[in-house]
């Protein structure tokens, strides 16, 4: 068992030696959060909208949590914290980028969607005002990427990932960085919409946005996907009552 | 660092190109880039325990103006900055937002202006990609081939470039008066009396408290990785990396586990409760929480005819 996951972690290692060469090559800049005032305010009013429904039904999904286990509500917790210390810390590349993780997809993994939502909310309105990072006009669309279209497409690859009976870690691995990925567009799109391209329209817009940010984007969502991994053997290997306290192992396990 | 001073030398390049002496434009541009380099000296957000942002927000001196209002406030001004489509209001905003923060607060002026650059490179890039134009023919001031295509600067979207700019920088005066002025729990309290769910304002609470062991717990891992050389390369950096987020992960659950354990014993059963300080209003608080955004709706209606 251990020597199985220690040699899977080498085999990780020795891929992830390809990405610092990309971040030689990079420059760098922040994640993809939307920046204060960077909507017309139609816009951020119109994407808050969008986010209610899911929000409510978040907070309807943690309650039914925290009054069937009081525990499963403290770990909810400590994954949103655990998502805000990713993000104010810096990945130590050569350039002294700042680019983060957003650590959405783990949790979705772990928890389902929709309380992610309400945790990303949270951790979004944490980074606005602790590291000026994201803002409050904006706190609307960045939800709706970040918490709610990335997390619900990472839990729709694993869960169909699972029914196909694909490697485990290779499912976590393309729910976690096509989320990320996913994350990024929708940021683009948002941008694209807002501000359109006066020959090409939203399209053209897109195209420039998308390969604006592509650049820290793509070797992120690699390195989230590999984080999640590790994240998830480890668990599986030392948690399980953790994880088991959290209805993530319920079932034939490990079969 | 260096690459967001080129960025930033280029976008003003083209935001400013056909203006005036192409000459000129470089003159300004390497004096700017002076100045930022100067003032980016040493100034860090955040330290191993602590979130530097919170710190200046306990010592100002607006920490005890009635937060809700102050709450409203910010996003009213930041919304009326996105809302109007001119480059006056959002300077005024900012002006006032800034000597709001600055003069009444007592926020050093350095950290301030260390924080303003935070944004930047966002705002850099994002204005980048609307000020150039792919378009099938050359047109505009500023012309670049690229195969089947053309990169183009036209002045219109110089114009956008330069109004969405100046107005995500108003917005962001009002996000940082609200977070050097308001610590962040006050705004937990101030959510509450909105009488948004319990549950949601209890999870902001554990989050806030778990940031503290986290950061912490973390300082102390990357201590003793860079000890052993764990940063000596990109590649073992990257592994540090990943085994220390992993780590941390690990740890803050078995922390999580045995913080509910310890709150149990102590007859917790679902409600968290704290003891607030009272807030007060006075006429100054009254005064700009009204003079600000009639102000600036005043300007805004004078500058559209």
């Amino acid at each position: 068992m251990t020597s199985n996951i220690s040699r899977l972690e080498k085999r990780i290692v020795m891929f992830s030696v390809m990405i610092p060469l990309f971040y030689f090559l990079l420059p760098a800049a922040r994640a993809m959060h939307i920046m204060e005032g960077f909507l017309p305010a139609a816009h951020a009013i119109a994407w808050g909208v969008l986010c209610i429904p899911f929000l409510a039904l978040g907070v309807v999904k943690i309650r039914k949590i925290a009054s069937e286990k009081r525990k499963a509500l403290l770990i909810l917790a400590m994954v949103g914290a655990y998502a805000f210390v990713l993000s104010a810390l810096k990945i130590p590349s050569v350039t002294g980028s700042s680019s983060h993780p957003t650590g959405t997809g783990l949790g979705a993994i772990l928890f389902g969607p929709s309380p992610m939502a309400v945790i990303g909310v949270i951790v979004l309105l944490f980074q606005a005002i602790l590291l000026a990072h994201g803002g409050l006009t904006t706190l609307g669309a960045n939800t709706f990427s970040m918490a709610i279209a990335g997390p619900f497409l990472s839990f729709g690859i694993y869960y169909v990932c699972k029914k196909l009976k694909v490697n485990k870690l290779a499912a976590v691995f393309l729910a976690a960085s096509l989320g990320d990925l996913f994350t990024y567009c929708v940021t683009s799109f948002q941008l694209a919409l807002a501000h359109p391209s006066e020959v090409g329209g939203i399209g053209a817009s897109m195209v420039k946005f998308l390969g604006v940010f592509a650049v820290t984007q793509i070797p992120l969502a690699v390195i989230e996907g590999l984080l999640t991994v590790v994240v998830i053997m480890g668990l599986e290997a030392w948690a399980k009552p953790e994880l088991r306290e959290i209805g993530y192992l319920e079932g034939g396990e490990k079969a | 660092m260096i690459f967001s001073l080129l960025l930033a030398a280029l976008v003003l390049f083209l935001l400013l190109y056909g203006l005036w002496e192409t000459a000129l434009i470089g003159l300004i541009i390497v004096c700017l880039l002076f100045g930022a380099l100067l003032l980016h000296r040493g100034h860090f957000h955040h330290h191993g325990g602590y979130i530097s942002i919170d710190l200046y927000a306990q010592k100002s001196r607006l920490c005890h103006w009635h937060s809700g209002a102050k709450l409203i406030f910010c996003l009213v001004c930041a919304f009326i900055s996105v809302w109007a489509k001119n480059i006056y209001v959002p300077v005024f905003i900012f002006c006032a937002m800034s000597f709001l923060t600055l003069a009444l607060g007592k926020t050093p002026v350095s950290y301030y202006l260390s924080l303003l650059t935070v944004p930047a490179v966002f705002i850099l890039l994002s204005a980048l990609a609307i000020i150039i134009e792919i378009s099938p023919i050359p047109e505009g001031v500023l012309c670049l081939p690229a195969g089947s295509f053309y990169l183009c600067v036209t002045k219109a979207n110089q114009e956008k470039a330069a109004g969405i700019m100046l107005s995500a920088f108003g917005a962001v005066s009002c996000l940082y008066m609200l977070s050097l002025s308001t610590p962040i729990y006050r705004i937990f309290e101030a959510l509450r009396k909105m009488r948004l769910p319990f549950v949601v304002i209890e999870l902001m609470y554990l989050i806030y408290r778990y940031l503290f062991i986290l950061l912490e717990t973390h300082q102390n891992m990357v201590y003793s990785a860079a000890s052993r050389l764990g940063y000596r390369s990109p590649v073992t950096s990257l592994k540090t990396m990943l085994n220390t987020s992993f780590n941390l992960f690990f740890t803050s659950l078995r922390r999580a586990s045995g913080m509910y354990d310890a709150m149990e014993a102590r007859c917790y059963d679902g409600e968290i409760r704290f003891l607030m300080e009272d807030e007060s209003f006075d006429m100054a608080q009254v005064f700009v929480f009204l003079s600000v955004p009639a102000a600036a709706v005043l300007i805004w209606i004078m500058s559209r005819r």
